[in-house]
């Protein structure tokens, strides 16, 4: 084929001025309200919106409430502790990605947009990790004895045979963790059926990251000057 | 009616709208995807518009916004906000389907081999059909003017051979 990049770069140009020529015909088409409009619906598409934030406030109000009525019981004390520790962490670091987000200017050169993308994208891979793995110690004997002497009144710490089970529990849960890594990147792709899990597992196993800063390096290697 | 701040964007937004659709066309084949995307830019376009400082054209400011939504897109980083934006005929969403519609067989061709390339040498390829200098397009990318030259010329060969190989399987392997 003769033709070459130069012609088509005209033919481009003349689609394009085309386009420019039917866009401006329907110009008066964008009115005032367009920017109300779209106003509401960004408030809505926000991260860690104000029903997140109500859910957040309104957990550690409550745990608050629970150490401060269980202030003498040092075993429900700390295991209120320990949850309310959980919340507040990933409920900060969620502020802070929504922060991060929300300040990001899509006006920066592509290489520094993109840079600063990634780099959040690896810190809400980590967030996500941690929060997830310490999950599992968190979300399960520890809720479950808070949540039942908030109820009931009654502390389960005062069974020994719940003593030995919660142990063993909590063992397992933070057994649970390095195992989970290693089954995320063993057998992470064929466990994976649904997207949501493929997503879990290549994050547990650091996937994410490693794609993460192999396109920093891309965009490393793009901003130096070719040889 | 809207603040001056909001109508002067409008203005704006209402003369430079084609970069818009022109990005798009760049990195979505798929013209319902390619309307989401334009609808994206412009409400990126608007949420950055207080951070427009004036220190680059607007047209600079505008194409980096609309090709990093593109980047970011492409790569499924952003949160897609197709449910929580209302359809939006001001923007006019279809209307360069049929001038794309129309393309020409060489057009057509150049449009798959563009498809091949990655986020940013696209963006490079798109600029510089779009007939931008090589220190426009360095303003837009954030490289220096010298490396946009390097790397114009290797995507153009790189489309180059592309062509002579579809146009001539046996040649390209010879």
């Amino acid at each position: 084929m003769s033709i070459t990049l130069e012609a088509l770069r005209d033919e481009w140009n003349d689609r394009s001025r085309r386009i420019d020529e039917r866009l401006r015909v329907t110009a008066q088409m964008l009115r005032d309200d367009w920017t109300e409009r779209h106003r509401a619906g960004i408030r809505k598409s926000a991260e860690f919106g104000p029903f997140s934030m109500a859910v957040w406030i309104a957990a550690l109000a409550l745990l608050g409430l629970f150490m401060g009525t269980h202030a003498g019981e040092p075993s429900l004390f700390l295991t209120a502790l320990a949850i309310d520790a959980w919340v507040l962490a990933t409920g900060v670091a969620a502020l802070r990605q929504k922060h991060a987000l929300a300040h990001l200017d899509y006006g920066c050169a592509l290489v520094e947009l993109q840079a600063r993308v990634e780099a959040l994208r690896i810190s809400r891979i980590r967030t996500f990790n941690i929060a997830f793995l310490t999950g599992q110690v968190v979300w399960w004997i520890p809720f479950a004895v808070v949540l039942i002497a908030g109820l009931s009144g009654v502390n389960l710490y005062h069974s020994a045979p719940f003593r030995v089970f919660a142990a063993w529990n909590v063992a397992f849960g933070v057994a649970v963790i390095p195992l989970s890594v290693w089954v995320a990147r063993r057998y992470g792709e064929r466990l994976s059926r649904t997207s949501a899990m493929r997503h879990i597992a290549d994050s547990i196993a650091g996937r994410d990251i490693a794609a993460a800063r192999e396109y920093l390096e891309k965009l490393r290697r793009f901003e130096s000057d070719p040889a | 009616m809207g603040s001056p701040e909001d109508r002067r964007f409008l203005e704006l937004l209402a003369a430079h709208r084609a970069i818009l659709h022109k990005v798009a066309f760049g990195y979505c084949r798929d013209a319902e995807d390619r309307r989401d995307l334009v609808q994206e830019m412009a409400v990126e376009l608007w949420r950055s518009f207080p951070r427009f400082d004036g220190r680059v054209k607007f047209t600079t400011w505008a194409y980096r916004v609309a090709m990093n939504v593109a980047i970011s897109h492409f790569r499924g980083e952003r949160r897609r906000i197709r449910d929580t934006i209302p359809f939006d005929e001001a923007l006019d969403l279809g209307a360069e389907d049929p001038l794309l519609d129309a393309a020409s067989d060489n057009m057509r061709v150049l449009r798959r081999l563009i498809d091949g390339l990655d986020e940013l040498n696209r963006a490079l390829i798109l600029l510089y059909l779009d007939g931008h200098t090589s220190e426009e397009i360095a303003a837009i990318i954030g490289i220096s003017p010298g490396n946009v030259t390097t790397r114009v010329n290797r995507v153009k060969n790189e489309l180059q051979r592309g062509f002579a190989r579809l146009a001539d399987p046996t040649e390209a392997t010879a």
